[in-house]
């Protein structure tokens, strides 16, 4: 599958492929254009360049298929269930004419609303209605299904669970999906490839893992996580820094970036920082520490020791990503 | 959606046009506003065909801008004042039966202007209803007097109707904090409430000019000698019918201006009172207050339901008892509601595409098709009368006095009601609707059968319903463009009420009133329960 467009507008040369049965995620800051995409890919908005959904080009110079043709489903941010109809009514929606009972009582099962068919939207929770959304979006059984931030309007408490459970329904139904989203975490959890957005570009798409302990740049660093940086000069595969010694082919300028998990701290060597302040979340804490030249270096450790403001303290990396110092 | 970057940036049409409301509906909004401009475009190319001499003295010109100004100005002062005084107690205080006050107020609205000049004029003079009771002739207010009555305690309702939903997004908690303050509650009143209700209550105030600029019906009655009635009364009586069609249009050109600046404000106002809907917070009435308060009330819904009912009853009874016939309404009444009935389905279905254009896309181009459907609105009946003979006679003569005419024009005349209540119920279903129905498999013309129409039938349902009451109540229109012969009810009780046979003018009127208050309450209750 390959998509491209380029866009004045909203979309900068964007391209994605995306592999079958994969759950990808466009993720980016708001206005970075993954919305945009997304309704480009399903046809309610048009751009220049191409499209093509299981080998079908459905954009591309002089071809337009309309939405109701591509059999792509869509899942929108606030649901837009249709509200004059049953939850079993809105799951029937795209089925056509004919007896479709089986295939929406599966598809009821499928996303765990089985007794509530006769129910209206209205009357159902936020986690119930986003449910309908998906399965409505499913039963056509589309070639691919787009999901506008699915969890956005779900309480952070239900939407660990109902995140675990459509990347369940979604691999059951072994679909291709893409995701937007603007959150890093949801992103990460949810994927098999995360695509970063930044006005209108993807700057890389890569495995969460991967995306995560290889970011192409600082900025992606720092959007996809906790991150820190201190400055340096590459010289001879080195870049010295007072976290420690890390490799690059770089020379001159460089940026140094560090995540907190990655920082240890130790006493009784010679102090390189002072603690500036500590916060405690039980399961871990997160140390903030100043270097002699001022800058703030964070340290994620274990919930013990516990350390003091003003403290003196000795701090090292473990491991670092360098970036030429522009970025 | 909001952090999708097509609704931030400027392209925001690119995003609409491409979203299935295609060119479709602009052709058939386009289609359905021709006809609008048939009579701004009539007047204004006679006037300008003629040269600048209309043929009417300066010093009457004068006195009917005097008359027309004066009158509009005291009336719209004391409906404002009624209308929020009746908004306030039923909105913001808890004086008993606050929701059933809140629904009586509004009804005076279906009371048509000649109805409550016939009321004055059965009521008052030597024999009249209270001469009877009271033993007392009040000389009949003719003039301006009757009118400024007549016009003001029965366009209250537009502002009580228009201030209610405003006055109830206020949130209570500022009133409270101004109390809190040491502020008294008249004080509370003015310095708070109010002027957070102020862009709906300047767009109540030049809705209520708007009519008070149009009326004909109350003013012709009782001989106050304003455009509308000058220029029914040149038109019909003189064969020279260019000073008419003058007059015309400078009344045009006032209307027009009230209702874009209306228009301009109630933009505005929506926007202003878009807060969080207050919860309770209502201003607790006690022991003198609240009695004044429930009598205020009770007086003037005597006042205008009561005494109409009972005057024209009283005359009723009077013509059986003396074995004068009431009348045989049974035609007139069946006419009246045949083309209320036709005018309503036109319109409702031409208005469908304008407010798909206007409800669905944004832009320059759009808005222009909303401020032209409201335009049309305003343009006076007479003067709507006035052109559309005119044109008829020179340019589509086969169409003359038929009733395929009259229906179209009450459709012009009437399209901006059902528009808006169509734009309303499309602008509460999101747009993502149509995208999803599309998405599952829907062509165009399948989402609209199956998701566009049914999510719009509330609006559909209560523009019909406006039409409607529009059309059962209107008066100079009618009576200059009806096919011969062709009487209804509101022509019915104009002409009875002039010739001085109340009895028949009283019969017609009842009638009017009973098959005019099932939709008046459906459509108030609606307006009040949002």
């Amino acid at each position: 599958m390959t998509r491209s467009f380029g866009d004045a507008v909203a979309l900068d040369n964007f391209s994605l492929d995306v592999w079958e049965g994969s759950i990808v995620t466009l993720l980016g800051p708001s206005g970075c254009g993954k919305t945009t995409a997304l309704r480009v890919i399903a046809g309610f908005e048009r751009a220049t360049g191409t499209v093509d959904i299981h080998g079908r080009t459905v954009l591309g110079d002089d071809v337009f298929v309309p939405p109701e043709k591509r059999r792509v489903g869509m899942v929108f941010q606030d649901y837009a269930l249709f509200p004059h109809m049953t939850v079993a009514g809105n799951i029937a929606y795209g089925l056509g004419r004919g007896d479709h009972s089986q295939r929406i009582r599966h598809v009821v099962e499928l996303v765990g609303l089985h007794g509530l068919e006769d129910r209206m939207p209205h009357e159902l929770s936020g986690g119930q209605q986003q449910r309908v959304a998906l399965g409505r979006a499913l039963a056509p059984r589309p070639g691919v299904i787009l999901l506008d931030e699915p969890f956005s309007n779900l309480d952070a408490s239900l939407r660990d669970r109902v995140r675990r459970e459509l990347r369940l329904i979604l691999t059951e139904a072994r679909i291709t999906a893409v995701f937007v989203t603007h959150d890093q975490e949801e992103a990460l959890a949810t994927s098999d490839i995360v695509a970063v957005m930044r006005a209108g570009r993807i700057l890389q798409a890569d495995t969460p893992a991967q995306l995560y302990t290889g970011p192409a740049d600082a900025w992606i660093a720092d959007f996809l996580g906790e991150a820190d940086v201190v400055s340096s000069t590459g010289h001879r595969g080195y870049a010295d820094t007072a976290l420690g010694r890390f490799k690059t082919d770089l020379r001159g300028p460089v940026t140094v970036v560090v995540r907190p998990e990655n920082v240890q701290i130790s006493i009784g060597e010679t102090p390189n920082a002072v603690v500036a302040h500590t916060e405690f979340f039980g399961h871990d804490q997160l140390v903030t520490a100043v270097l002699a030249d001022g800058t703030r270096v964070r340290s994620r450790i274990g919930p013990r020791p516990q350390y003091k403001a003003g403290q003196n303290i000795r701090v090292r990396a473990i491991d670092a990503r360098v970036f030429p110092a522009s970025s | 959606m909001i952090e999708s970057p097509a609704l931030n940036s400027p392209d925001i049409s690119h995003r609409r046009r491409h979203s299935g409301t295609g060119r479709g509906w602009w052709w058939a909004a386009v289609v359905v506003l021709i006809p609008s401009l048939i009579p701004p475009a009539t007047l204004t190319w006679i006037v300008a065909s003629g040269g600048i001499d209309i043929g009417i003295p300066a010093g009457r010109l004068a006195t009917l801008f005097v008359n027309t100004l004066g009158l509009t100005i005291a009336v719209t002062a004391t409906a404002l004042l009624i209308g929020i005084a009746t908004a306030y107690l039923t909105a913001r205080t808890d004086i008993p039966g606050r929701t059933t006050w809140m629904l009586i107020a509004a009804l005076p609205l279906v009371v048509p202007s000649y109805v409550a000049a016939l009321t004055i004029i059965a009521a008052t003079g030597s024999g009249g209803v209270v001469d009877e009771y009271l033993g007392w002739a009040i000389p009949t207010p003719y003039g301006f007097a009757g009118s400024w009555l007549a016009l003001s305690v029965f366009l209250a309702p537009m502002v009580h109707l228009t201030l209610v939903p405003a006055l109830r997004r206020i949130d209570p908690s500022t009133e409270e904090a101004a109390i809190g303050l040491g502020a008294s509650r008249l004080k509370t009143l003015v310095t708070v409430t109010i002027p957070q209700a102020r862009p709906a209550l300047i767009a109540a105030g030049l809705l209520v000019g708007l009519y008070t600029v149009s009326d004909f019906g109350a003013v012709s009655l009782l001989r106050f000698d304003t455009f509308t009635r000058a220029i029914y009364t040149l038109y019909v009586g003189q064969i020279d019918r260019t000073p008419a069609i003058a007059l015309s249009l400078i009344l045009m050109v006032m209307a027009v201006a009230i209702i874009l600046a209306q228009r301009k404000v109630t933009t505005r106002a929506t926007y202003y009172s878009r807060r969080p809907r207050a919860g309770a917070g209502l201003l607790h009435l006690r022991g003198w207050s609240r009695g004044a308060a429930t009598f205020a009330l009770a007086a003037y819904s005597f006042l205008t339901l009561v005494v109409p009912i009972g005057v024209m009853t009283r005359w009723l009874l009077r013509g059986l008892s003396v074995g004068q016939g009431a009348g045989q309404f049974w035609d007139e009444t069946a006419r009246s509601v045949g083309v209320a009935l036709a005018a309503a389905v036109v319109g409702v279905i031409a208005a469908f595409p304008v407010a798909m254009v206007t409800a669905r896309i944004q832009g320059r181009a759009s808005r222009l098709v909303g401020s032209a459907v409201w335009a049309s609105y305003a343009i006076p009946h007479v003067a709507v009368g006035v052109a559309v003979v005119a044109f008829a006679l020179s340019a589509a003569r086969p169409l003359y006095q038929s009733l395929a005419l009259l229906i179209a024009t009450y459709t012009v005349m009437f399209l901006a009601q059902s528009m808006a209540s169509t734009e309303d119920s499309l602008l509460r279903a999101s747009p993502d609707l149509e995208h999803a129905a599309r998405g599952l498999g829907s062509g165009p013309l399948t989402t609209l059968r199956r998701i566009i129409l049914p999510l719009a039938k509330p609006g559909l349902l209560a523009g019909a319903a406006l039409i409607f009451l529009s059309v059962m109540k209107e008066l100079p229109a009618t009576l200059l463009l009806r096919p011969n012969g062709f009487e209804t009810l509101a022509v019915r009780i104009w002409s009875t009420t002039g010739e001085g046979f109340y009895t028949q003018a009283a019969t017609a009127g009842l009638l009017l009133l009973a098959v005019s208050v099932l939709p008046l309450l459906a459509v108030t209750r609606r307006d009040i329960s949002d």
